[in-house]
């Protein structure tokens, strides 16, 4: 019934947007969607799910604004300043950490989802926002916490298809 | 040529008739001859020929609604045994058709038997065998195309690299298993021709022998959307859900490329029992987009795709440019410049339109251009062909204008022989 292997190509090495992730064994990877390029379900009723996507960064304010679209969902106060927020060092540059916990309104026509935590970080690169989510009952949220920023911190831009020196400039350029 | 051919082919070499008074001569070959004369005769040639423009055009008619693919699969595939044309309202046209892939055998053997063995040998017929000859061989590179062909694109921006085509419309299954370090080892296929005419309701087991699981393949669409329960609850009208996910069928469109497939995939042990439920869902993205499942302490991933083909070598795109008729997004020229790196060798060329690159019997053809995006890099997309008979039309071609050429430069050097008048009249 297999017709056979076949031998790997440059396609098996290809990554959404060039991102290159690598997570842990005990989330397992859905289907993608436009909106997640990654797409991960955990917990033991694999109902908690873990996503990185990638939005364009309009304005100066863009990351902020993107946090307390974040915050509204969990209908908490905004914030004023990126400041505010613990700072991790990811992609080479700084992503800022997201907490919070309360029901959950995810909006897009999905019901809200009571007693939830989330984590989660915006990356601003250049003219892009990279964001990875995690959202889940508290306690498997919190029992992910290491493996979350482990995932984040392993993310790294990788295009294995430039064919000449001059050309290997796959990262957005840093302002 | 009709009138030679008739000429030629109604003349028997091989049967003379039998003389009064040799009843059994007569009896003893009948069967075998008749068998002969029906399998070389017009009659036969005559309805192939209007099987054959039946077949063109109710195939033409039907493609201007159910696209191309579709009419080819159905008129033209060696499984299309018996053919109902159908029109655009779905109307059934009562004249079942064989297959066209069969029309063409029966007319090669005829061809054969009729125009090449049954012939008058000679020297006024050799131009009408020699075009005979090229037609068998036109059929014939038809049967090797149909058998062996392999075609895909390849999608390169400018200043990258690629050494991997994608086929156009046939899907696959591809289950990776994970390396020691995790990584991607050499992925196990499953074939589109194992699967790809299942129906919705129609379930397919796949054996995997060197793994320790086998797979199911279930609710096979051809052309499917994959949906999000919880953001769609609106359209769900019962389909299965998996991973909070279900596909649902949508019309297929003509341009088959453009169909998405999707399928359910149940992991079962070697016992038939069920370990994982998995949805599928080809997307057209330039990259793998799995699904994974731990099976027995290991990780897989799987994923359906559009079939994909390792390249002998790698294409590297050093410039491509292109520009669109006035008002329109049709090409009126593009060019690509590439360097071929095979084993360390680099070659360049340049790729026209209508100018293919030729390596080792695969083809490569600039099929699409697109120009830079914002802040990003023109592309070329290359039709890869690998075709053994790739170039034999060609050659047929040539083959019959010669043999035609030949037969009536020799008609004509009778004519004109005949014509003119002798000295011996003259005198």
């Amino acid at each position: 019934m297999v017709t056979g292997q076949r031998d790997l190509v440059l396609w098996d090495r290809a990554y959404p947007s060039n991102i290159k992730d690598s997570a842990p064994e005990e989330w397992r990877r859905v289907p993608w969607t436009q909106m997640r390029y990654y797409n991960y379900r955990f917990g033991a009723k694999e109902d908690g799910e873990v996503w990185l996507s990638v939005i364009p960064s309009q304005g100066d304010d863009a990351v902020l604004q993107n946090v307390n679209r974040w915050y509204n969902q969990f209908r908490m106060p905004e914030i004023t300043e990126l400041g505010e927020l613990k700072q991790e060092p990811m992609l080479n540059v700084t992503g800022y950490v997201v907490e919070a916990e309360g029901v959950y309104h995810a909006g897009m026509g999905a019901e809200p989802r009571e007693d939830s935590k989330m984590l989660a970080v915006a990356i601003p690169y250049s003219t892009i926002i990279v964001t990875v989510k995690m959202v889940g009952s508290p306690a498997e949220v919190e029992a992910q916490r290491d493996n979350f920023l482990g995932y984040c911190q392993s993310l790294d831009f990788f295009n294995v298809a430039p064919a000449k020196e001059e050309d290997r400039v796959q990262k957005p350029e840093k302002e | 040529m009709s009138d030679s051919l008739n000429a030629s082919r109604s003349t028997k070499v091989d049967d003379p008739p039998a003389k009064s008074g040799e009843p059994g001569r007569k009896k003893g070959r009948s069967v075998w001859s008749r068998a002969f004369r029906i399998l070389a005769g017009f009659e036969l040639a005559t309805i192939c020929l209007l099987l054959l423009f039946a077949a063109t055009f109710f195939g033409t008619i039907e493609q201007t609604h159910v696209g191309l693919y579709q009419t080819l699969q159905k008129y033209f595939d060696m499984e299309a045994i018996f053919i109902i044309p159908e029109l655009k309202n779905g109307k059934i046209v009562p004249l079942p058709l064989p297959g066209t892939f069969w029309v063409c055998a029966v007319l090669c053997v005829n061809m054969t038997l009729g125009g090449l063995v049954r012939i008058r040998k000679g020297w006024k017929t050799v131009g009408v065998i020699i075009a005979h000859f090229s037609m068998i061989f036109l059929m014939v590179a038809g049967a090797v195309s149909q058998l062996s062909k392999k075609e895909g694109v390849m999608q390169v921006y400018q200043g990258d690299r690629s050494d991997w085509a994608r086929s156009y419309t046939e899907p696959s299954i591809e289950i990776y298993p994970s390396g020691d370090k995790g990584e991607r080892v050499k992925p196990y296929v499953v074939d589109s021709e194992h699967f790809s005419g299942l129906d919705p309701d129609e379930k397919l087991t796949i054996r995997l022998p060197e793994l320790t699981f086998d797979l199911v393949v279930t609710g096979f669409l051809r052309s499917s959307d994959l949906l999000q329960l919880s953001r769609f609850k609106e359209q769900h009208k019962g389909e299965r859900v998996v991973d909070g996910f279900f596909l649902q069928e949508r019309p297929r469109v003509q341009q088959e490329e453009a169909n998405l497939t999707g399928c359910y995939l149940t992991v079962q042990d070697k016992e038939g029992k069920v370990l994982r439920e998995l949805v599928l869902h080809y997307n057209g993205m330039g990259f793998p987009t799995p699904v994974t499942a731990m099976v027995k302490g290991k990780r897989y991933e799987f994923s359906l795709t559009r079939w994909i083909w390792p390249m002998p070598f790698e294409v590297e795109l050093d410039k491509t440019m292109g520009e669109y008729w006035p008002g329109t997004q049709a090409p009126s020229w593009f060019q690509s410049d590439i360097t071929k790196v095979d084993d360390g060798l680099r070659n360049q060329y340049s790729i026209v339109m209508n100018k293919p690159m030729r390596h080792e019997g695969i083809t490569l053809y600039q099929a699409s251009w697109a120009p830079p995006t914002p802040g990003g890099r023109p592309s070329s997309g290359f039709a890869i062909v690998q075709n053994p008979s790739d170039q034999w039309p060609k050659w047929s071609l040539y083959i019959a204008s010669f043999g035609l050429m030949l037969h009536f430069g020799i008609k004509l050097f009778r004519f004109l022989s005949s014509s003119l008048p002798s000295k011996k009249s003259d005198a």
